[in-house]
């Protein structure tokens, strides 16, 4: 059977890995982490400290080791929530990403267009029925985003050339998603597209 | 006399044996959802990073882009006018009919799969200082004719790669799985053409767990131009 002496080093030893595993994690996280850190760093420290004391060689109370163990939980609590933190906002920006190139995929589609087949619309593709240009559905990686598109016939004013004015279409696309019950837009583009005088196809280039 | 440390009892190792398992098992599954955390941020991370990547040099690539010559699947050939349309004129300058290659001209867009089975999608560009001054192809819309010379080129070593992206996926469409990423376009007549684009994915494995995320760029050709022997083709 082990002495006091022995198990006393032996959980002296487990509290410093749990703290130098704590440091590792810590070290390139969030302030809350590292408050957490140093606060458990502090608590090890004196009790290692009350334990080396002169003349005496106390074992940890049940309470010290409820209170490491609270401070080792919280710690690790505060870790855990901001990985998860991170990583919804990554699937954000992933979503946002993938919302980029449908709506963009939508504007190249009306860019590609012959100009006097472009006509004024509203058109609102439901979640999962996005369509690309040659009339596919999306991957199920667009599965969760609906797409709006709404084509204007505008004049385009430039404010430096008075009187100048540009004629053409306006495209707007919104690509959005539902997120906690709610319609989220996620990206939304708008470009403008002259009518210039190669579109009467009788001018080469 | 000092007085020599009492032992732990049966009970006290026991209760600590089980104190300590519970703790490190916490402290494993804390690690292991770290370690899968970490799996999923680089996935999203590179999804984000590369996507952005291709998708500017794409748009880079088709602003300039005048048309594509050639068209497939894995291989599209764009054609970058060294001529500005100024110079080009009515498109009877015989400058504008000849594609010079020491002009960087062409640039062709390829996936091609690596030994690991990831697909790169390359860029290829004729090496300057490989051709001679007066190298050129006479203009054409044969896809066949583009693509003997991008072997010819190729096996010559004329032809300087430029990695755009690596470690790519076959994207995972509604119709099933396809094979290997693709290129996309409005439509397979060069002299009607005004887009193209790009579909992969990114793929990584989180255990036994396949993360997988399809990307499709597209981009317009903001500066078509419809070469006159389009016309004299007949396209």
């Amino acid at each position: 059977m082990w002495g006091s002496n022995q198990l006393e080093d032996f959980l002296k030893i487990f509290a410093l890995d749990i703290h130098i595993l704590i440091g590792y994690f810590a070290k390139n996280s969030v302030f809350p982490c590292k408050f957490a850190f140093q606060s458990e760093y502090i608590y090890v420290k004196r009790m290692l400290k009350r334990a080396e004391g002169i003349g005496m060689r106390r074992a940890m109370t049940l309470i010290e080791c409820m209170v490491a163990l609270v401070i080792l939980t919280l710690s690790a609590s505060i870790m855990v929530m901001a990985v998860q933190g991170g990583l919804a906002a990554q699937e954000e920006s992933l979503s946002m990403t993938l919302a980029g190139t449908a709506a963009e995929s939508r504007i190249a589609e009306y860019l590609a267009k012959s100009y006097p087949t472009i006509v004024v619309a509203d058109i609102t593709e439901p979640a999962g029925t996005i369509k690309t240009p040659s009339g596919e559905n999306f991957s199920p990686s667009y599965n969760k985003m609906s797409r709006r598109t709404v084509v204007t016939a505008s004049n385009l004013t430039v404010p430096d050339f008075p009187g100048l004015i540009v004629q053409g279409y306006l495209f707007n696309v919104t690509v959005s998603d539902s997120w906690q019950g709610q319609t989220r837009n996620l990206v939304s583009l708008q470009r403008f597209r002259p009518w210039t005088t190669e579109e009467e196809g009788a001018v080469s280039p | 006399m000092k007085k020599s440390p009492r032992a732990f009892t049966l009970i006290e190792v026991m209760i600590a044996t089980v104190v300590t398992t519970m703790v490190a098992g916490t402290v494993v599954a804390l690690i292991q959802g770290f370690v899968s955390a970490l799996t999923i941020q680089d996935l999203r991370s590179e999804a984000i990073v590369r996507s952005a990547g291709v998708q500017s040099h794409l748009g880079l690539l088709s602003l300039k882009t005048r048309m594509c010559l050639a068209l497939s699947p894995q291989r599209v050939l764009l054609w970058l006018p060294a001529e500005t349309l100024l110079t080009s004129g009515s498109g009877t300058d015989a400058a504008f009919d000849r594609i010079d290659l020491i002009e960087d001209e062409l640039h062709w867009l390829e996936f091609v799969q690596e030994v690991d089975s990831t697909w790169t999608l390359i860029e290829w560009t004729v090496k300057d200082d490989m051709v001679a001054a007066n190298d050129s192809a006479v203009f054409t819309v044969d896809g066949a004719f583009w693509d003997d010379l991008f072997v010819q080129l190729n096996d010559a070593g004329k032809l300087r790669r430029s990695p755009i992206a690596s470690g790519l996926a076959a994207p995972e469409l509604a119709t099933g799985i396809i094979k290997m990423p693709r290129f996309v376009w409005q439509t397979s007549d060069c002299c009607q053409n005004r887009s193209v684009g790009v579909e992969f994915a990114f793929v990584a494995e989180n255990g036994n767990e396949i993360l997988q995320a399809d990307v499709r760029l597209e981009s317009a050709l903001a500066f078509f131009d419809r070469h006159p022997i389009c016309s004299e083709s007949g396209s």
